[in-house]
């Protein structure tokens, strides 16, 4: 319990000594995960739909490749994408190995499953639901799928924010391909393991609770954005 | 349509170009976890910088793990404490050049109530022994780390096989330095460990120092890596830095080291 309690009074010490280096840590912590959800979004989404809304050979196995590699351990991408942009991988000669750049692009690969199976299932339904509708009325394919997109806004919102959530938290990949170096590749999961492994277990979880608050303040703020500009109630189609 | 591809293609040139500020020379450190858990780095890192402007960029990994990196040509140099492992990778041509930097202790940490227990020994292989024919338990890294390493070597110097072990009292956690310290404090068990780890290591527990190796050194050594092997590498920007830590100027500060008042690296 002293432990616990500890952890808290640490997280409340961090966060009103303004502590740069605390600040520099989340900073990046965002701007890894919002680059890689928004990219991972503008390839998921439109793959979604894409995949719900068309019959082409292969598209089945297509949809369960995507679904089984939404459980990708992030230890084997890290791995993965360690491998391809060593100085000995294919693309080593980026020298982008323990850079920002690469933890985007393990995050990307992470979050770009969920984000396109979890739109693949909403906007699914919706065409279940619309088809014949859209098709008895000769509407056009694109004009459909705009409006699916439209009236499923909501929920692919929360399929960003799943993707939000998983990006945020993730520390098996990005240790491996940003090596955790101070001041620059250092986030907070990977500060919380280092801190961690010095046995150091309070700051650590002072560390996490931070993080939490934060990652609930990103969600309010989303779900306010949702309610407040994109409720059907305030607003006519 | 359009105006979304052209955002996405802008966005990712950003992800791409996109490059955090650095300073003007840096160099890839591919080091052992010990060093910088117990914040060895924060105390030299500043002074290389200040005194000739370069940056070291510190990777921990174990030792083992951190010579597999620098065989992939990911590391500009290696502080590593396994000599063995350094010298085979001496041999495989990728290494330039090994020097002995410091030393720090080696030590085997146990609970409280049979810390004592080992103390009596001669050698450090001989609690060892003592620790196998009790069957307490003991929790191996089992990473392919110097200490790890180094443990295998102790048991085979007892004139043991750890691979014949019992799994009941022998416990291998595959994990790093201080994931292996929390986990043998919470069973009570044994383990190996070096003495700037265990200065710094904040969650102790009942835990103490069961026995102290005062003949067989930590030796930590620097090991340059090989321009052509690997032509990326900044051999001139690494060879500074060594020539630095090993001047008198490097020696006297990493003597000036010190843990909660303990000094835990001696220069070689």
């Amino acid at each position: 319990m002293g432990q616990i309690t500890n952890s808290f009074l640490e997280a409340f010490k961090l966060i009103f000594s303004f502590d740069p280096e605390l600040i520099e840590i989340l900073y990046l912590s965002f701007e890894i995960t919002i680059i890689a959800v928004l990219i991972s979004s503008f390839i998921g989404i439109p793959l979604g739909t894409v995949l719900a809304c068309t019959r082409f050979y292969f598209r089945k196995a297509i949809i369960s490749i995507f679904f089984a590699l939404m459980g990708l351990p992030p230890v084997v991408v890290g791995l993965f994408v360690y491998l391809i942009f060593s100085r000995s991988g294919t693309l080593g000669w980026m020298g982008l190995l323990y850079s920002p750049t690469v933890m985007i692009i393990a995050q990307i690969i992470l979050i770009t499953p969920i984000i396109c199976c979890l739109t693949f299932q909403t906007i699914e339904s919706v065409h279940l639901k619309y088809r014949e509708f859209f098709q008895s009325f000769h509407i056009g394919r694109l004009k459909a799928v705009k409006a699916y997109i439209i009236d499923s806004r909501f929920e692919l919102i929360t399929v960003i924010l799943a993707g939000f959530g998983r990006s945020i938290s993730e520390v098996g990949a990005i240790i491996i391909v940003g090596g955790n170096i101070d001041h620059l590749t250092r986030v907070m999961t990977t500060a919380i393991a280092l801190e961690t492994s010095k046995g150091n277990l309070s700051l650590a979880m002072g560390l996490g609770i931070i993080l939490l608050l934060v990652a609930v303040f990103v969600n309010v703020a989303m779900i306010f954005i949702k309610n407040k500009f994109l409720n059907p109630s305030n607003q006519d189609l | 349509m359009v105006k979304l591809l052209t955002n996405l293609l802008t966005l990712i040139v950003i992800a791409i170009v996109y490059l955090p500020p650095t300073f003007a020379k840096s160099i890839i450190v591919q080091s052992s976890t010990s060093l910088k858990n117990s914040g060895f780095y924060q105390h030299v890192i500043p002074v290389i910088k200040n005194e000739i402007g370069i940056d070291l960029h510190v990777v921990a990994v174990g030792t083992g793990q951190a010579i597999k990196n620098a065989l992939n040509c990911d590391g500009d140099l290696l502080i590593t404490h396994a000599k063995e492992a350094e010298l085979a990778f001496l041999k495989t041509g990728f290494g330039l050049k090994r020097l002995e930097l410091m030393y720090s202790h080696w030590l085997i940490i146990g609970p409280e109530d049979t810390a004592n227990s080992l103390t009596v020994k001669n050698d450090i292989s001989d609690a060892f022994y003592l620790i196998f024919s009790k069957k307490h338990k003991f929790v191996s890294r089992g990473d392919n780390s110097g200490t790890h390493m180094r443990e295998i070597k102790l048991w085979k110097k007892a004139g043991l096989n750890p691979k014949t072990f019992s799994t009941k009292w022998y416990l291998e956690v595959g994990s790093g330095q201080g994931a292996t310290l929390n986990t043998s404090i919470q069973l009570e068990a044994f383990t190996l460990t070096d003495s700037a780890t265990w200065f710094s290591f904040q969650n102790k527990g009942n835990a103490q120092i069961a026995y102290k190796d005062e003949k067989n050194f930590n030796v930590y050594s620097l090991t340059t890596i090989n321009s052509k092997k690997c032509p990326n590498i900044k051999l001139n920007e690494s060879e500074e830095v060594v020539d630095f830590l090993t001047s008198k100027r490097g020696k006297a500060l990493i003597s000036s080291f010190s843990i909660n008042g303990e000094l835990v690296f001696f220069p070689l």
